[in-house]
């Protein structure tokens, strides 16, 4: 029997391709898996049960000779803020729990034209607002490395999944770093694309000016894989993010892009203001790229850190916005974790939102200069370790002054302002055996060159397959 | 918080005590963070004028 746990998209798309796989062993074995441990991670609201028909349906299509592409016959997990057409989306909130969805969203009906199957809705942070990865109106999602601490979100139960072995991909979004962050917190591969290049229509939004959408998975390669399989199928082509390249040429630039790859790593106090036991793991990783040939060049960017209130202004006006009318309606049915996030928004002005706007607008532009010395920025995606979930409870956080998990996104958001391509990858762990990520962020519209480089370090780093021992 | 925005939040969304004191953490941190884009705009003389912006 194929040990389809331990194999990325990649490969099982070309066991499926070749008939030596069929979508309903894939059905089987990931089930089997979720039925066996999802009780101790809590990553999904639901599993849909047409998971099994659709993957005989897809079996059928394939042995008639009707393969569509890498996606035929493949699972996705879906953040509960995606619209699948005849199923709920809470968007994390009991407010909307008997939301059902009339239409797909884009994401969604690209994915069912690239012959994926969508298995079911994720746990999320409520209205994706929060990089812990705390709901407190469902089961709490737990980090698969260790149950007692957090997973990061907002993303939680997509990353989650993927990092369980529950799915080999989840759609995930990313206004401040949801994608990544939990991506890292959880040691998979995470993929923010270049702002609007995946639409976002029917997907449930935090913030227009900064949100995007896009895949979770154990490799930066299956994430190429979705992004070019999206891109594909969605309706405006315009947004092609890998002008020319497709994922097949991957490891083609493996032999010469350490010859031509010039590494920008962040120096200043905002970029060097981490945790010792991630500063470690950074330090080896770009220690193991300059040995394999990139040639490291250190950047002043601390003038980037002004990016992070700039986006705490435009995600929090924009939240209000969305939400005003809502949270009139149900102050009380809102989480403790959320709420106070969405009222302090009140507070802004217009002068405040139109500041941040402007001075969002000056870093996009000043960002591209340093592209002109380097090929890519590589930071580590978190500048703290996962927190216990139990420093989350409502008592902790009514009481604190100190607004807990505050830095976890101080790194990630900046390129959500700057509007760039940007991956986390696990880069290795700490002493207690959790994950410790790295990202890469590449220049606007420039998708493809930041997912050459996660290709090529995870080769490098060899340990992508490594699954958390606790659901051995 | 100011009694001004105090008084707005409560009119709106009449306010349990028990959640003030984090909106308020919440609204300094937000404070800080307009407090430093503003002094951005003024030390690097931002353009007013939007047809020199940036347009994707």
């Amino acid at each position: 029997m194929i040990d389809i746990l331990n194999k990325d998209i990649f490969e099982l798309s070309n066991l499926i391709k070749t008939k030596s796989l069929s979508p309903v062993d894939i059905f089987k074995q990931y089930s089997k898996r979720i039925a066996k441990h999802e009780n101790k991670i809590s990553s999904f609201i639901e599993i849909y049960n047409t998971w099994e028909d659709e993957a005989k349906i897809a079996e059928n299509q394939i042995s008639n000779g009707n393969w569509i592409g890498p996606l035929h016959g493949i699972p996705v997990a879906v953040k509960d803020l995606v619209d699948v057409k005849n199923k709920i989306t809470t968007i994390g909130s009991t407010i909307f729990k008997n939301n059902t969805a009339t239409t797909d969203a884009d994401v969604i009906t690209a994915l069912k034209k690239a012959g994926a199957i969508i298995i079911g809705k994720t746990h999320m942070v409520e209205f994706a607002f929060g990089p812990h990865g705390i709901n407190s109106n469902s089961k709490q999602t737990r980090n698969p490395w260790n149950l007692d601490f957090i997973p990061g979100g907002s993303s939680s139960g997509s990353a989650a999944s993927v990092a369980s072995n529950f799915s080999p991909i989840a759609i995930g979004s990313d206004t401040g770093g949801s994608i990544r962050m939990p991506a890292s917190f959880c040691g998979v591969t995470g993929f923010k694309p270049s702002y609007n290049k995946l639409s976002t229509k029917g997907v449930f939004p935090l913030s227009w000016s900064l949100d995007t959408i896009g895949p979770i998975a154990k490799t930066t390669r299956d994430c190429g894989i979705f992004v070019e399989e999206v891109c594909k199928y969605q309706s405006n082509k315009d947004l092609e993010p890998f002008k020319g390249f497709n994922v097949e040429m991957l490891d083609n630039f493996d032999s010469m892009l350490p010859v031509r790859l010039k590494i920008g790593v962040p120096v200043g106090k905002y970029f060097e203001d981490i945790d010792p036991e991630i500063n470690k793991v950074y330090k080896n990783s770009i220690e193991l790229m300059r040995q394999n040939g990139a040639e490291i060049i250190e950047i002043d960017l601390d003038w980037l850190s002004l990016c992070r209130p700039v986006n705490v202004i435009i995600t929090m006006a924009e939240a209000i916005k969305i939400h005003s009318k809502i949270l009139e309606e149900n102050y009380q049915n809102y989480t403790y974790e959320v709420v106070s996030r969405l009222v302090a928004g009140e507070a802004l002005s217009i002068e405040d939102y139109l500041g941040a706007l402007r001075v969002m607008n000056h870093f996009q532009n000043r960002i591209d200069e340093v592209y002109e010395k380097v090929n890519i920025i590589a930071c580590p995606t978190n500048p703290v370790l996962p927190d216990e979930i139990k420093n989350y409870s409502k008592e902790n956080m009514s009481n604190s002054s100190k607004v807990i998990g505050a830095r976890i996104p101080a790194f990630t958001s900046i390129f959500n302002v700057t509007r760039q391509p940007s991956l986390s990858t696990r880069a290795g762990f700490s002493s207690t055996g959790l994950p410790i990520g790295i990202m890469f962020t590449g220049k606007f519209n420039q998708d493809f060159g930041v997912l050459q480089v996660g290709n090529w370090f995870e080769k490098l780093n060899n340990d992508v397959n490594k699954i958390s021992t606790l659901l051995n | 918080m100011n009694n001004e925005i105090k008084n707005k939040l409560n009119n709106k969304y009449k306010l349990p005590d028990r959640d003030l004191e984090i909106i308020s953490a919440r609204i300094d941190e937000l404070k800080d963070a307009i407090r430093e884009v503003l002094d951005f705009e003024i030390e690097n003389n931002l353009t007013n004028n939007p047809l020199e912006m940036k347009n994707d």
